[in-house]
């Protein structure tokens, strides 16, 4: 149930449109926003499925982006998320689909072929979370330098170069207190 | 917003851009209240808060006791240009020393003048004493 409307997401009926669309989805609705994971072979295909099928006839790309899923319970994502949004323009409806791509070989084809202005959200994942996108015309940097083997600053992996040239202040113990504070990622163990 | 005769905070061009009176502008320090206890500036993300103090032994008032060590806080400084206004410290905070304040106009021209120790960090707390 959703406590500011007072309804429940998975009555949504674009809820079972994806399913029907994209049967092999693990489709998880929340207020607002309809999740469906595939597994990474079949990220173009349910694109395509999504955009064509009329019980879903998602034609729009809303936006794409990843993200670091580090596990924090047994069972949890472990990888790269890559999430596109699609919009219905004609139906007034959207689903994000999700899909994750393993640390070792971040790689996913590319949507490019089905939108070309997807392109530049595909170099911009590219950039922050290095994921190859096999197929992209141009995977050059956007935003971040082009440092020699790669910079991906949202990789969770990535050191943060601010907290190597600082002292962390909280080491500081005026009130000469017994034992040390847990240290933060980043300060001096 | 703000009213006719609610407190100013900083330079504005008129009335209607004034900030609300607890907006997140810029957080003031009440020393009195700071034993240098660590915490905001442990919980500070952005390792924007420096704080030094030291402590002060007191013969106890009753005769028997043990002397009373006090923490007295010598520095606190906030660097507004690491800071990212989460007001984790504020938060935090055991003792309410740290509090919000509208004021969102304090440009530096030299390196180092957005670092404010705890003189200028306590004058804030006059733009909006209800904070």
């Amino acid at each position: 149930m959703d406590a500011d409307t007072g309804t429940d997401p998975s009555a949504d009926p674009i809820v079972d449109a994806v399913r029907v669309v994209v049967p092999d989805a693990d489709v998880a609705a929340g207020p607002g926003l309809v999740t469906a994971t595939v597994v990474r072979d079949r990220w173009v295909e349910a694109v395509l499925a999504l955009r064509d099928r009329p019980e879903t006839a998602c034609d729009w790309p809303d936006f794409l982006a990843a993200s670091d899923e580090v596990p924090r319970r047994p069972g949890d994502a472990d990888g790269y998320a890559v999430i596109v949004r699609l919009w219905s323009v004609e139906q007034r409806h959207g689903v994000a689909l999700r899909t994750l791509v393993p640390r070792d070989d971040a790689t996913l084809p590319t949507l490019t072929a089905v939108w070309p202005g997807l392109a530049w959200h595909e170099r911009e994942a590219h950039d922050l979370h290095g994921i190859t996108f096999a197929g992209h015309p141009d995977l050059r940097p956007l935003l971040t330098p082009d440092a020699p083997g790669g910079w991906h600053p949202l990789r969770k992996d990535t050191p943060l170069v601010a907290r190597q040239v600082l002292d962390w202040p909280g080491a500081a113990d005026p009130a000469g207190a017994r034992g040390r504070p847990p240290r933060p990622y980043g300060a001096d163990a | 917003m703000t009213g006719a005769g609610s407190p100013r905070a900083g330079r504005s061009d008129s009335a209607d851009s004034a900030p609300p009176p607890r907006s997140r502008g810029v957080i003031a320090l009440d020393p009195a209240k700071c034993p240098a206890c660590m915490v905001c500036a442990r919980e500070c993300p952005d390792w924007c808060i420096t704080i030094e103090g030291h402590t002060e032994t007191t013969p106890s008032e009753r005769e028997g006791r043990r002397p009373v060590t006090t923490t007295v806080l010598d520095r606190f400084e906030i660097d507004w240009s690491l800071c990212l206004y989460c007001g984790i410290c504020v938060e935090v905070c055991p003792y309410d020393a740290l509090s919000w304040q509208p004021a969102f106009d304090y440009p530096a021209s030299e390196p180092g003048g957005l670092v404010h120790d705890a003189t200028r960090l306590t004058a804030w707390s006059q733009v909006h004493p209800g904070n």
